[in-house]
């Protein structure tokens, strides 16, 4: 009997494997690729939940999917009537490796490096809320000038709280993500 | 001219062989020496690319211009690899091979042969046999042959081409590394702009920039053509409409006049479709294609078009380019309004005050026209500058604009 493994002889297309954790998924790959079981619906709940799996289990991709921007993406009856009802509300922040490394090792005061953590998490989470942010007033608003308009009253409010005193003079949710990404980076602890 | 302004594939600097980025692009037996292993396939995503947004457009494709570099070091087997991945891109495409036009750069020169003339014989003609290389593969009948090979005229209903080969002199032995044409081919190509003058839009195509450009840090750019002040005059003086050519593997696209000029002319440096990384500012400047449409000829004589470029990415193929200092062209770019930053301005007023107007006689907001129904004069800004542009003049007049071009934009009192 031919072995299946045979016809992957010559095969010239892109290396399936290339990507392995969900983490580096690009959107359209994840979107793509996932396929969603009765477990994963089940998960659009109020109740705490502990997501449990090892290195590469899914977890990462469970949770991005759970994200309102992604799950209005896929192309299932289920997803479009979350998007509709707009109930559940998801969004992924992610804690990656890379993140924990870059907080403030043993050295640091106990009290510096809690602050450091609160604000470094803030600003993932902000980050993580403008994305659904922008998935929700295009969904919400499909007329343009009352998406803009929503969205400079979304940018006024929150530039208020982040920059307080400052004169917001952003354009758009994306210029908000920016200057926030600049005062993660910036910040000296 | 006909009813259809043309539009192109510009595949620049392939450099099929060793140079290459991926086996798309080099032979099985001398794969690349950096290869990028389990990306997107190159070929097959850029026609993909290609089609769908040849359709957005609701264009098609009249022909496309390989503007020298197909090799990496001019060797047989590199030319014919090479052309035949271009003939399967045009295949694909639906573009005729008769209209598929190549020129040679220094890179198509093979230098083994080269060499030979400095050998005991002392033989110069083995630079000419190795600079005629590439045309026993890479060769489209001109409707006009030129002096040397990758020079030709290609007539057509409503575009002419005017390809000249500024690698042919660059032999092992040159003296500095720069593109040269030599005086046939420049009194060649004065004649033939004289001698088809009319003819649609008239585009010339060479491998080297006939200007120097910049590097990141300042050194002399020794590497241009040098005849290119005497092109660039001939270009002007004869209603050239656009010059496409590659070599730096740095994408540029501007449009320029002179006191003399028949009209301005606009001149698009190619990035490289498939040079690896080392060739590319050490991967700071992505893999590029661009594709050219002409969308009309001002009442100037300018054409007025604008370009669609694409990068590659490993992980999702090619994709719209990103401005940067690196790769300073949007992904949509148009061209072919030459303004100061006066008449911009007074273009951009004149738009911000005619939206606040209506702002006024609704709820103080009011959408500005979209980025295609803008004055052409803001149109081919940078879609940063523009937006930068409007903001400032928004703050003059009291008012704040929302969301970016190229997307909507709203102005709010």
């Amino acid at each position: 009997m031919p072995r299946t493994a045979l016809k992957l002889r010559g095969y010239k297309g892109a290396n399936p494997f290339h990507e392995g954790q969900a983490k580096a998924f690009t959107d359209r790959k994840l979107i793509e690729e996932f396929f969603p079981t009765s477990t994963f619906w089940s998960r659009f709940n109020e109740q705490h939940e502990i997501l449990i799996g090892t290195r590469g289990s899914g977890k990462t991709a469970i949770l991005k999917m759970l994200s309102y921007s992604w799950l209005r993406r896929l192309e299932h009856e289920r997803a479009s009537v979350i998007q509709k009802e707009k109930n559940f509300i998801g969004f992924y922040i992610p804690l990656h490796l890379e993140f924990i490394a870059s907080l403030p090792g043993q050295g640091c005061p106990d009290e510096q490096r809690l602050q450091y953590f609160q604000f470094a998490f803030n600003c993932a989470a902000i980050k993580a809320l403008l994305r659904e942010i922008g998935a929700l007033l295009v969904d919400c608003y499909p007329d343009p000038q009352r998406r803009l308009n929503a969205e400079s009253q979304v940018l006024g409010h929150l530039c208020e709280l982040w920059f307080p005193g400052e004169k917001c003079e952003l354009n758009a949710v994306s210029d908000l993500q920016w200057k926030i990404e600049c005062l993660y980076h910036t910040q000296l602890f | 001219m006909s009813a259809v302004p043309p539009s192109f594939l510009i595949l620049s600097d392939i450099h099929f062989g060793a140079f290459a980025v991926t086996k798309d692009f080099a032979l099985a037996t001398n794969p690349p020496k950096h290869e990028m292993r389990g990306a997107v396939p190159m070929k097959e995503a850029l026609i993909t690319k290609v089609i769908s947004t040849v359709k957005e457009h609701g264009a098609a494709l009249s022909g496309i211009l390989i503007p020298g570099d197909l090799t990496s070091i001019a060797a047989p087997g590199e030319f014919q690899g090479s052309v035949k991945a271009v003939e399967d891109i045009a295949s694909a495409l639906n573009v005729a091979r008769k209209d598929v036009f190549f020129t040679f750069g220094n890179h198509d020169v093979d230098w083994r042969i080269s060499a030979m003339s400095q050998t005991d014989e002392k033989d110069p003609l083995y630079n000419v046999v190795a600079a005629h290389a590439g045309s026993l593969f890479a060769f489209t009948p001109p409707t006009e042959v030129g002096p040397v090979p990758g020079s030709g005229v290609f007539v057509r209903d409503s575009y002419t081409i005017f390809s000249v080969n500024s690698g042919y002199h660059c032999y092992k032995d040159q003296e500095y590394r720069h593109g040269k044409l030599g005086n046939d081919q420049l009194r060649w190509l004065a004649e033939m702009l004289s001698k088809y003058a009319a003819g649609g839009f008239r585009m010339v195509m060479v491998h080297h920039h006939p200007f120097k450009y910049p590097f990141a840090t300042v050194v002399e750019d020794i590497s241009s053509l040098e005849e290119g002040a005497e092109l660039v005059d001939l270009i002007g003086s004869n209603g050239v409409h656009i010059v496409c050519h590659g070599h730096r593997h740095e994408p540029k696209l501007f449009t320029e006049m002179r006191t003399n000029w028949k009209h301005s002319v606009t001149f698009l440096c190619a990035g490289s479709v498939a040079v690896n990384e080392h060739h590319r500012n050490r991967g700071e400047i992505p893999n590029l294609f661009h594709l050219l449409f002409m969308d009309s000829q001002l009442t100037c004589g300018a054409a007025y078009g604008h370009v669609a470029s694409f990068q590659y990415r490993s992980a999702t193929g090619w994709v719209p380019t990103q401005h940067s200092a690196s790769t300073p062209i949007d992904h949509i770019q148009r061209f072919g309004i030459l303004a100061d930053a006066n008449q911009r301005r007074i273009a951009a007023m004149q738009l911000v005050k005619e939206a606040l107007e209506r702002a006024a006689k609704g709820d103080n907001s009011a959408l500005l026209p979209g980025l295609n129904a803008l004055p052409p004069e803001l149109q081919c800004m940078f879609v940063h500058e523009l937006n930068n542009l409007l903001n400032d003049i928004a703050r003059e007049f009291g008012a704040r604009l929302f969301g970016k071009y190229p997307d909507e934009v709203l102005i709010k009192h």
